[in-house]
């Protein structure tokens, strides 16, 4: 259960849109459009069977590429400290499916924004933007197999695991009329993943075990009683016979570039979105492992993102929002991506948002 | 390396099968839950320590086990803890830390105590604290659940003597009754000596039940007080259905409880109370000489073969072999004069001066490798000279012409390197030169022994100088290695006074080895084992087998329900590549001259295996390969007994060696070491095999043994060498 104060504190922090990874694709110099001190949104997150009409998500009978449900809640807001400087902070609480599992993760995001530059003529209005974000989860554990280069692993958890990301965005926006403007932004940024404990269960020779990592050195027990003739009852390997480097496969580093352009339109109460972010992720050790093991890693994303709102009060809005994205949630959810679920990452997902969000 | 830790187990198993074809009366104040303890007659090593759930004063499968350490402090840990009464060094299990000696008996001890000795078996046997404190003259109050006898303080003395020694008499009493009870019947094995050790130490209790006082305020042991107790004991002995039919027998041709108090309670007195009232500085040396005396035994068994001990034997008579075994029983055990003086021991505190030198710099005391006790001196040469070795200064040496021999234990990595000690005084002047070991060096464990020269006799010596291997220049890396401990000086040793029987062996000391399982096998020397090593044709064919050619000296007998444990050690000699395998609870039973040993449908069979590198450790479960199986064995003359095992080598090349690749490349020298215990296997002569234990990891927890099964017996180190 997400600790309220973590809630409250964050709702003092929030400033501005809540625009920021993962909705980074409709970040604007400026937020304050429409809004006097800030913003708080409130929004549920849903895909799945009924919702996918355009059958936008990839299907697929590969277990290893299906793609799955998805839901979502978050709380995201802004606090406008000055003039021309905004908090921003967002948690998001996710169950992300696969044909076979769903892993529940929460993320988090913290922000500070100050524009430096007003618009005039057609040199644009520019700020920076500073923020810190990541996602974690208690455990993840896959029921499907796992196959590594010297076991096949029948099922695999792992305790904690979790990204930290720091990035840096510079954006510029131009007021194209009093009720539309335009944006495009550069960011770049940094990923670390790290995870807990891994755990495992595997077969052998009929019998059934648990293993137990130690970096890269696996305790495996007999998980229950085995017929088998003769059989091990422990094993510990520090060999790595099982061909994995786990802190590299699952707990890599990165960093992460991306640009997009975004414009936005009101007319009375409605009020219209739309964003195109390009991601492009660069990390250490786990694609070359992909690559040494002749497998395809996944280093690019496109986003879309359209919202459509409607003011029903003066202070509240209402609002719909869709996400499409290339390949699955990689530059929202590093900590998904390892050397087992890379090939998931060529699927293409979708989300949908409704919402309310409260000007003030 | 991974396919050696793979195969190396099935080809261990297989040389496994050849190697085997209360009472309540705790206190009610103590509440507390005993997951700590110490089991004591002298610390005990890898005594097997049960919780015993059901009461019954026995180990039944399905309670707690645990072993003590091998550390010399006699610790024992049960995780979560035992809220029942503890039975402690079961199955003839426990080695005593500072005499070496196996333990003999089986210790209880009430729910609650944290201690397990011969007095808190009085205690389980149902005296009272206040009893026990009364009839041995101990200070009332002296928490007997609780106080650990052998405890010392900083400075290495005892914290209470008195309760250490009244702790050993005690023992001396239980256990020489015990051995001459079997004794008299040939009676061999655990199951036999814990039954009899029981009824004894149940039968002292009820004796001092009744106001009886063992110990006087003088410490004086009473006679009468030892003589009721064995007429308590041997009666109930006679009439138990624990104790095996051989053994009422024999009771009964010596009389049993109307004739044997009045032949041997004088000479258990003598014994018991000499444990009393050692001194403190020579105490292990008097316990290790009375445990290890087997003379009230020898002359009793004498008596009855000769027909002077009967049950019609006359009373003045009866006197006369009393006063005859008293005798004996007050003489020393290995010498016919002064006990053997103790010049070192390595566990001293503060730690004995000593330095190695030319090339021997790097010589330390440490923990000796398994079969020492305590710590001992690493002799480690590493380059340097010829005469890399060093020097021990133990303090002035009476050196007399009734005092000649140096004697020592000494662990040597390969077999016949020349071991030459030197006395040496304030000065390099003032020595007794070089003196060579009177005995051939094998490889591990063995007591060397070093005769002063007539000429060279002087008190004025303080150093013992040891070079080992002199004469050849040991490598730099990884150089050579050698321990020693416990140094004394006594006079030359004799033979023990009665030669042993009862007891198996392999006629002259010979083993067969038959490649294909035929009675055409090659027979190998014990030495030749122990040394250059048995060849073996490897791959292996299904038929191979061990040929044996065993014989009796007397005749011992085993009691029903009897079972022995058998491990085998086989290491890499390329690498620290290791094997080891066990099984335990196989029965074995004796009828005439066959030996019959079957494994139960549910043994405990594991495997221990560690790559060279170390970084694999397995433990692996062959229950299944050799569970049902049934040998049999022969002492008869000209038998050979077959023990097969090339079926099951293959089995495990075909069925395990499926993760592994160049199985077949196996070759070269490996290290084998063979424990069994619970069967009187001694060699030809009637030597005893050095006591060794095998440490049975059950469990490799990030990569660490734990959970260590020891199996402790007769042990045997030799080599074997695949060859095509």
């Amino acid at each position: 259960m997400v600790n309220v104060r973590v809630w409250a504190v964050l709702l003092l922090l929030a400033g501005g849109p809540a625009a920021a990874a993962p909705l980074d694709a409709l970040l604007t110099a400026t937020p304050e459009a429409g809004v006097q001190r800030g913003r708080i949104e409130l929004g549920v997150d849903v895909m799945n069977q009924q919702l996918d009409v355009l059958n936008f998500r990839s299907q697929s009978s590969d277990p290893d590429k299906a793609t799955g449900d998805y839901r979502g809640a978050h709380v995201s807001g802004g606090l406008r400290v000055g003039e021309a400087a905004w908090l921003s902070g967002s948690l998001w609480q996710r169950a992300v499916g696969d044909a076979t599992d769903t892993y529940q993760y929460t993320s988090w995001q913290v922000g500070g924004q100050y524009r430096f530059r007003e618009a005039q003529g057609l040199v644009p209005a520019m700020a920076v933007r500073l923020s810190a974000w990541g996602n974690y989860a208690s455990a993840t554990e896959t029921t499907k197999p796992v196959v590594v280069p010297g076991a096949r692993l029948d099922t695999v958890k792992i305790t904690a695991p979790s990204d930290q990301q720091l990035q840096a965005d510079l954006i510029g926006s131009w007021p194209l009329s009093a009720s539309s403007d335009v944006s495009v932004l550069l960011s770049a940024g940094s990923s670390q993943l790290s995870y807990g404990g891994l755990s495992a269960t595997t077969r052998l020779d009929g019998c059934h075990y648990n293993l137990a990592f130690t970096g890269n050195a696996v305790y495996g027990t007999l998980a229950k009683p085995c017929s088998a003739g003769i059989y091990l009852l422990e094993i510990y390997d520090n060999s790595g016979r099982l061909g994995i480097d786990v802190a590299r496969e699952i707990a890599w580093s990165g960093s992460f570039v991306q640009a997009g352009v975004n414009g936005s339109w009101r007319s009375g109460p409605w009020s219209v979105q739309a964003g195109y972010l390009f991601h492009m992720a660069q990390r250490e050790s786990v694609d070359a492992i992909l690559a040494a093991r002749k497998q395809a890693s996944y280093t690019q994303n496109h986003s879309l993102i359209v919202e459509s709102s409607y003011r029903f009060t003066p202070t509240w809005r209402a609002f719909a929002r869709g996400q499409f994205s290339s390949n699955l949630f990689f530059n929202e959810l590093p900590v998904t991506y390892n050397t087992s679920t890379a090939s998931r990452f060529e699927a293409k997902y979708s989300v949908l948002t409704l919402g309310l969000m409260a000007d003030f | 390396m991974h396919f050696k830790l793979r195969l190396i187990p099935t080809a261990v198993a297989s040389l496994l099968l050849a190697a085997c074809g209360g009472g309540g009366g705790g206190s009610g104040l103590l509440t507390s839950s005993s997951s700590t303890g110490t089991v004591v007659d002298g610390y005990l090593n890898f005594a097997k320590v049960v919780c015993d759930v059901n009461e019954n004063g026995a180990y039944d499968p399905g309670e707690p086990v645990t072993f003590t350490s091998n550390t010399g402090d006699g610790k024992f840990v049960f995780r979560p803890g035992c809220t029942h009464s503890l039975l402690g060094a079961v199955d003839g299990t426990g080695t005593n830390a500072d005499t070496g000696l196996a333990f003999v008996g089986l210790l209880r001890a009430p729910a609650g105590a944290t201690v397990i000795t011969p007095l808190t078996t009085l205690l389980a046997a149902g005296l009272t604290p206040l009893q026990i404190t009364t009839a041995l003259h101990l200070p009332e109050g002296t928490n007997l659940f609780t106080v650990d006898p052998a405890a010392t303080n900083a400075d290495g003395s005892l914290k209470d003597a008195t309760l250490l020694k009244t702790t050993l008499a005690v023992q001396q009493l239980l256990q020489k009754t015990t051995e001459v009870v079997n004794g008299l019947a040939g009676m061999s094995g655990s199951v036999s000596t814990a039954a009899v050790y029981t009824l004894v130490a149940n039968a002292l209790a009820t004796t001092l039940k009744t106001g009886a006082v063992l110990v006087d305020t003088t410490g004086t042991i009473d006679s009468a007080v030892v003589s009721d107790m064995l007429t308590l004991a041997l009666t109930s002995i006679a009439n138990a259905s624990s104790i095996d039919a051989a053994v009422k027998d024999a009771l009964v041709d010596s009389g049993g409880a109307a004739t044997l108090p009045v032949v041997m309670a004088e000479a258990l007195t003598s014994q018991a109370q000499e444990v009393l009232s050692a001194p403190e500085a020579t105490l292990t040396a008097t316990v290790l000489d009375r445990q290890s005396n087997t003379a009230i035994t020898d002359t009793l068994k004498a008596a009855v073969v000769s027909g002077d001990l009967t049950a019609s034997t006359a009373p003045a008579d009866l006197a006369t072999l009393g006063a005859t075994t008293t005798a004996e029983a007050e003489k020393p055990t290995s010498t016919g004069g002064t006990l053997p003086g103790v010049l070192a021991t390595f566990d001293e505190v503060p730690p004995l001066v000593f330095a190695g030198f030319n090339g021997a710099e790097g010589s330390s005391i440490q923990a000796g490798p398994n079969g020492g006790s305590g710590k001992a001196l690493n002799v480690l040469r590493t380059g340097g000279e010829v005469w890399a070795g060093a020097e021990v200064t133990v303090g002035a040496m009476d050196v007399s012409s009734t005092n000649t021999t140096v004697t020592a234990r000494v662990y040597s990595p390969l077999a016949g390197i020349p071991i030459v000690l030197k006395l040496e005084g304030a000065t390099q002047a003032i020595t007794t030169g070089e003196i060579q070991a009177t005995e051939t060096v094998v490889t591990g464990w063995q007591t060397l022994s070093w005769i002063v020269p007539t000429a060279k006799i002087s008190t004025a010596y303080t150093k013992v100088v040891l070079l080992p291997n002199l004469g050849t220049k040991a490598s730099v890396d990884p150089g050579e290695s050698y321990f020693f401990d416990d140094i004394k000086l006594g006079a030359a040793i004799a033979a023990p006074p009665v030669a042993p029987t009862n007891y198996l062996y392999l006629k002259s000391d010979a083993i067969g080895f038959s490649a294909d399982g035929t009675s055409n096998s090659v027979s190998y020397s014990m030495a030749a084992f122990q040394s250059t090593g048995i060849n073996i044709k490897w791959p292996m064919a299904n038929g191979a087998a061990l040929k044996l050619n065993l014989a009796e000296n007397g005749t011992f007998n085993i009691a029903n329900g009897q079972t022995l444990s058998a491990a085998v050690q086989i290491e890499d000699m390329a690498t620290s590549g290791q094997i080891r395998a066990y099984t335990d609870g196989v029965t074995v039973s004796k009828s005439g001259s066959s030996i019959t040993l079957s494994v139960p449908n549910l043994p405990q069979a594991l495997i221990y295996g560690v790559s060279g590198n170390g970084n694999t450790k397995a433990v692996i479960n062959f229950a299944s390969k050799v569970q049902g199986i049934s040998n049999v064995l022969s002492t008869a003359t000209s038998a050979l007994s077959t023990v097969m095992f090339g079926e099951v080598v293959n089995f495990g090349i075909t069925e395990l060696s499926n993760q592994f690749t160049g199985i077949t490349g196996l070759r070269g020298k490996y290290k084998v070491t063979i424990v069994v215990n619970q069967l009187p296997l001694r060699k030809a002569d009637g030597t005893v095999f050095d006591t060794t234990s095998i440490q049975m990891p059950t469990s490799v927890s990030n990569g660490v043994e734990s959970n260590i099964v020891p199996v402790t017996g007769s042990g045997l180190v030799g080599y074997i060498n695949l060859v095509d």
